[in-house]
């Protein structure tokens, strides 16, 4: 079984306990306008170009038997001709073109997880399905699952929260110690606006979860400003979650550095907030879930 | 430089030269080269010539005469060499520190005495008008205020968790974190530390005047009546006339008696080792910018006119020289960027038997000896065991000095004034104590303690202050701690008792800094920050294999973090399985709160690197480290662990040029093929590196076993002999090979750039074929300026070591075996194996600094890297460093290895959540098998602000490779290098 993977990122430190290694999965049922991983919303392969690294020798205009790639278009490629055939990437010598996702297969990618076993032990970390969405490579994820915890590895997943709940009990939940579940959107229609789903399962979802005791649940709050980070929201998430007996969440602030990352695969959206999250904003924030515990952020 | 010009220089040149005659004739200045009063008379024969031959000029001194003339002459001292006639009219008068530099750069060179040379640049120096500037006193000067240093030592937030409970061997603290004392409740160690940092370190002559004196009188070859001096003899009787008319000092507060000088920090000279290279600098040593020393120049003159001159040709350099005819493993040495020998310094380097010392006292050692003479009927080891019986005698008569120093001070106070009489007390104790110990064996912790520290003092009398450490403190301390405890009836008496451990290992410490080493101008330039490398070991395992982490163990931490001093150099055993988890969290945490101290080691490994060498298991696990980080067994190992380091970078410079090295311009190494031509495949051209290597390394183990010949003759070394097993059963001195271990070890720098090196060659030349040597050679020679760009791209590319990507490894396994085979395939003039580490002190940057643009795209001039540690930049993730290193084959690396990581905690990370985390890395490392870990807990941008603000960062100290330093006294491209090496976030 093989599915992309957009990145393994050893040595985290952060999204779970410990020193952890995090696999991102490539694709996800939401399309977030504000999407934090833009590169891992597809679930096929991509080719990125970024333009601080492009040394302009234009061997890649002349390797592009489709004609899809010009130096007049500041993004490089036209992505409607590209057939992904790669002839680009290979003769950019600066890896300013890139494929955007590597397919793995279980057997390789459970090897390199385990090369850092010591460290997961040791520092009492180990690793977390992120993404992308992975329960939407849920077969892949079960398997992959199955073989770490059989090494007795500590696992955490990243999720969305939409996903088919009696597949997810089956093939995910047994083998899982840790859940970030992310808590985006109160108001049903403005998550379908922003989310392009609503999020009526994903809530479903959460309830159901919290019932479950084997498995420790954070409701994870990505602040967007002007979307999820308005006071009305905000409010509404808290008292949400007050009404179902969370002490516990976790906060994901603003990281703006997504916006030149959608641009090296073309996936601008009418987003385009650039500012960190201010002192003030935060502790405006702070104060929305002043009966909660979180890390500081 | 127009021809013309070149000729009115040479012509100045002339002038000069003759001016020196005028000048010297003055009555003030003709006692530097003729003293009627003391018959001193400087006579020696320079000749300066260009290498072509094309220019010859010579000068002569004769009687207190000065003559110069054009031409060549007979039988100089030293001839000084100058590329070419323009080199010399643009350097002859330029100044000590700047003719330095044309040395390095190899554009001025020479052949003969190299006394001559630093006596010349002194001549110059005085002819020119330097003056001593800013001498205020006999007493040390304050540099800083310590109200300064107290104020800047409050940036340093201590961080302290608590651990109730007991863990290892740990039989009384109840919180063997300690975490509930501070600094401050120590006031009397709170000033003194304050004090020691506000104190400029004096010169001081005490002992070279002694030992010259002694000798004048009783000769050093032969005695008055002709006869052959035996070399032992000479050194004990001059050693004992050293002790006994030493003075003796027990400094205002201090707890612990004796001084290695007469200052109170000072810096002692020995003449017959690295002395004389201070010459040109008496002048002007107190106002240079790197670690300045305050002289006094009445010493000055002392060292200048009586001292030196007798040691010109008496020095292990010089006798080395002589003896074995100006040997080309000298004339390398004397190039710098090949490989640096120890033993032109120091010995030294070596953990002595203080275990026995104050268990049993040295009058044993000394009737032991006396029974020894009578038993045997050979003339040499009657003579060795009469040269034992003697020093001790020496040492002795100093401690009872000390004693009636102490009680004359105590009578001298006012019993009626309340400070005064608790200090009446405490000097009659300290009076009490030495009349007792080291003769005796030692009863309780104080006197332990005295015992060492008045053995440490009087083996300085002998031996250079050069990393000879002290070992496993805690180990020797323990028994005594526990017999005081004992005695205590109730837990305030306990609590009282451990506060006054504290403060008396405060109080040792505090003295084990009372001393600095003689750093000529090259050794801050090329090097430099190093102390003496006093060291101090801590943890691990007993002989038998039991936990050896005790009270003392974390006593010893508590006191050292409180201190936060460079020397003791401090390191730490943890044998992972046997030592506790939270002995390795409280290790982790000192370095949080020193920023880089203690250096942790793998016990483990370590041990079994050692047995791989024939070290017996039990003496093994009696390890402890020696000046930076060698392994040597307390008291039964004499291994000059530090008798060189060799420059791994050099060879390949060498393949790449056909065996001439580009900065000499001189063809020094076999000829092993023109780059371009003459490697097919990636195994010729390694080939052609390792035949470079062997050489280099052949010649430095002919150097240093001539030096250790040298050594024989002119340094034995009696009194440290006393301290060991072997010598007395033997009936040899350690220098003789007397000891029960006699190992050499060898430190070998900056690994990583060469297989970094090798990894770029191979992959662009070899696999790929993206590249030729031809290209390569160009943008090397070009320093990568012009047109480069590309190829440094493609350069950045290859992974390299520490990425842990595959074949990056395998390539320095292989080169560790290599180096290890060159080196275990000789023994050294002691009948010793070389056993050879990698930790590189701070030569990496010395080296750095006369090595050009390297094909692993470092350029020219930059540092080289510390240690066994990857380059900056070749990984974002510590993991994978981790894992490289950890995977390299640790018994190839007996004389240990550096892997030092700049680690920075997350700002938003609790206290416990970093711990958390640096105790997992380690524990990590240790279970790949990783030899050592330092620390630099540090970020870039604080270390960049002590550049900016010295006054408020006087603490700091850094770990450099291998060893501490102080950052702010530093050179600056020491400083650069630290800031550049990757910064690990914990985050």
């Amino acid at each position: 079984m093989k599915t992309y993977i957009v990145d393994v990122k050893r040595n985290a430190l952060d999204d779970g306990p410990g020193i952890r290694t995090l696999i991102f999965f490539k694709g996800c049922p939401l399309s977030c306008v504000w999407c934090q991983n833009p590169e891992t919303k597809s679930p096929f392969q991509e080719i990125s170009f970024d333009k601080e690294d492009c040394s302009e020798c234009e061997k890649c205009v002349a390797a592009c038997d489709l004609g899809a790639i010009s130096f007049l278009n500041k993004y490089r490629i036209n992505r409607s001709i590209c057939n992904l055939c790669g002839k680009c990437v290979e003769v950019c010598p600066n890896e300013a073109l890139k494929f955007v996702g590597t397919e793995y297969n279980i057997d390789d990618l459970v090897n390199l997880i385990l090369k850092d076993k010591v460290f997961y032990d040791n520092s009492g970390g180990g690793v977390t399905l992120s993404g992308g969405e992975p329960t939407f490579h849920i077969d892949y994820a079960h398997e992959l699952l199955k073989e770490l915890k059989k090494e007795n590895i500590h696992m955490c997943l990243e999720t969305c929260g939409y996903y088919n709940s009696e597949k997810f009990k089956d093939l995910m939940l047994p083998y899982l110690d840790l859940i970030y579940f992310d808590m985006k959107i109160y108001d049903s229609n403005l998550h379908l606006k922003y989310c392009n789903k609503s999020n009526v399962t994903i809530f479903k979802n959460f309830e159901d979860l919290i019932k479950n005791e084997n498995v420790e649940i954070l409701p994870r709050i990505p602040l967007i400003p002007n979307i999820t980070s308005t006071e009305g929201n905000l409010k509404n998430l808290a008292n949400y979650l007050i009404s179902l007996n969370i002490k516990k969440i976790e906060m994901l602030p603003y990281n703006p550095l997504w916006l030149s990352k959608a641009e090296t695969i073309g996936k601008k959206t009418d987003y385009s907030y650039s500012e960190w999250l201010n002192k003030e904003e935060k502790d405006k924030i702070k104060s929305i879930f002043s009966e909660f515990d979180f890390n500081d952020f | 430089m127009l021809e013309l010009e070149i000729d009115e220089n040479i012509e100045k040149f002339k002038e000069t030269l003759n001016l020196l005659g005028i000048v010297f004739t003055r009555k003030r200045l003709r006692k530097e080269i003729y003293n009627e009063k003391t018959g001193y008379i400087f006579n020696a024969k320079y000749q300066f010539s260009t290498r072509d031959g094309e220019f010859n000029l010579n000068l002569i001194f004769e009687n207190g005469n000065i003559t110069v003339a054009e031409g060549k002459i007979d039988n100089p001292n030293i001839t000084i060499f100058y590329k070419d006639k323009k080199t010399l009219a643009k350097t002859w008068d330029k100044s000590a520190d700047e003719t330095l530099e044309y040395l390095l750069t190899n554009e001025m060179s020479f052949e003969g005495n190299m006394t001559y040379l630093t006596k010349f640049s002194n001549i110059t120096s005085i002819a020119t008008g330097a003056k001593i500037k800013g001498y205020k006193g006999p007493e040390n000067q304050l540099i800083y205020p310590i109200e300064e240093i107290a104020r800047g030592e409050e940036k340093r937030k201590l961080k302290n968790e608590t651990l109730n409970r007991k863990i290892d061997n740990v039989q009384y603290l109840e919180d063997p974190y300690l975490a509930k004392y501070l600094i401050n409740d120590f006031p009397r160690i709170k000033y003194l530390k304050n004090r020691r940092r506000a104190l400029k370190p004096a010169i001081c002559v005490e002992r070279a005047k002694l030992l010259t004196e002694y000798h004048k009188e009783n000769g050093f070859e032969v005695d008055a009546s002709g006869n052959l001096i035996v070399p032992e003899l000479r050194q004990a009787r001059a050693i004992n006339h050293i002790m006994v008319n030493k003075k003796p000092i027990i400094h205002d507060k201090h707890l612990v008696a004796g001084s290695t000088t007469s200052k109170e920090v000072g810096v002692p000279i020995y003449p017959e080792l690295i002395g004389t290279a201070v010459w040109p600098e008496l002048k002007t040593i107190g106002n240079r910018e790197l670690n300045p020393n305050d002289i006094d120049p009445k010493d000055a003159d002392i060292l200048s006119q009586e001292v030196f001159p007798y040691w010109m040709e008496r020095n292990i350099r010089e006798y080395c020289r002589a003896k074995f005819k100006n040997p080309v493993s000298l004339y390398l040495e004397e190039r710098w960027v090949f490989y640096f020998m120890m033993k032109n310094n120091a010995i030294s380097h070596t953990v002595p038997g203080f275990p026995m010392v104050i268990n049993e006292g040295l009058e044993s050692v000394k009737n032991k000896a006396a029974e020894m003479e009578k038993k045997t009927d050979s003339i040499e080891k009657k003579d060795f065991y009469k040269a034992i019986q003697i020093v001790i005698d020496g040492a002795l008569t100093y401690s009872n000095h000390l004693s009636e120093e102490a009680q004359r001070i105590a009578d001298s106070l006012d019993p009626n004034d309340p400070e005064q009489s608790i200090r009446i007390k405490e000097l009659k104790e300290i009076s009490r104590i030495c009349a007792k110990v080291p003769a005796k064996p030692a009863e309780t912790l104080h006197e332990a303690i005295q015992s060492i520290w008045t053995s440490f003092v009087c083996l300085h009398c002998e031996n250079a202050n050069s990393a000879l450490s002290i070992g496993r403190l805690d180990q020797m301390l323990q028994p005594f701690f526990l017999s005081d405890i004992k005695k205590a009836k109730n837990n305030e008496e306990r609590e009282k008792i451990i506060k006054k451990s504290i403060e008396l290992v405060g109080s040792l410490f505090l003295r084990i800094n009372d001393h600095d080493p003689l750093v000529p101008s090259i050794g801050n330039k090329l090097f430099g920050g190093s102390s003496s490398d006093d060291t101090v070991t801590v943890g691990g395992v007993d002989r038998d294999g039991n936990n050896a982490v005790c009270d003392m163990s974390f006593i010893i931490l508590k006191t050292n973090e409180m201190l936060c001093f460079q020397d003791p150099n401090m390191n730490a055993r943890y044998y992972p399985g046997i030592n506790s988890k939270e002995y390795l969290r409280r290790l982790c945490e000192v370095n949080i709160n020193m920023v880089a101290s203690p250096s942790i080691h793998n016990d483990k490994v370590m041990i079994e690197a050692l047995v791989n060498e024939g070290f017996s298991i039990e003496d093994a696990r009696d390890w402890a480290a020696t000046g930076c980080v060698e392994p040597t067994i307390v008291g039964k190992h004499y291994g000059h662990t530090n008798c060189m380091l060799l420059n791994l970078v050099a060879p390949l410079e060498m393949a790449l040029n056909n065996g001439l090295h580009p900065l000499i311009g001189e063809k020094v190494g076999p000829e092993t093929g023109d780059v371009r031509t003459a490697f097919p495949t990636f195994q010729d051209f390694y080939n052609a590196y390792k035949t470079q290597l062997k050489y280099l390394a052949e010649k430095s183990i002919e150097i240093n076993n001539y030096l250790g010949r040298a050594h024989q003759y002119i340094h034995p070394t009696p009194l440290l002999s006393s301290f060991y097993d072997g010598p007395l059963e033997k009936g040899k001195d350690l220098i003789q090979g007397g000891a029960i271990y006699n190992t050499s070890g060898v430190a070998l720098v900056s690994l990583t750039d060469v297989v970094d090196s090798l990894l770029v060659i191979k992959d662009l030349i070899y696999d790929k074929k993206e590249l030729d040597f031809s290209t390569l050679i160009n943008a090397l020679e070009d320093n990568f300026e012009n047109g480069s760009a590309e190829l440094l791209k493609k350069i950045e590319r290859v992974p390299k070591f520490g990425s842990d990507e595959p074949g990056t490894i395998d390539i320095a396994d292989d080169l560790l075996n290599y180096c290890y085979d060159v080196y275990e395939s000789t023994d050294n003039y002691r009948g010793g194996k070389y056993l050879v580490g990698y930790w590189s002190i701070s030569y990496h940057v010395g080296y750095g600094m006369l090595t050009g643009a390297l094909p692993s795209g470092r350029k020219k001039g930059k540092a080289l890297t510390p240690g066994l540690t990857p380059a900056p930049g070749r990984s974002d993730l510590l993991l994978q460093n981790i894992h490289t290193i950890g995977s390299l084959n640790y018994l190839k690396m007996p004389n240990n290895a550096s892997y030092c990581v700049k680690l920075v905690p997350h700002a938003g990370d609790s206290h416990e959540k970093t711990l958390d985390l640096f105790t997992s890395y380690v524990q990590s490392f240790f279970d790949f098998n990783g030899m050592q870990w330092q620390f630099n807990v540090i970020s870039s941008d604080t270390l960049r602000d002590a550049m900016e603000n010295p006054d408020d960062y006087r603490w700091l100290i850094v770990r450099i490779s291998g060893y501490n330093a102080y950052f702010t006294q530093i050179n600056r491209n020491m400083q650069l290098e630290l800031i550049e090496r990757t910064e690990f976030q914990s985050k």
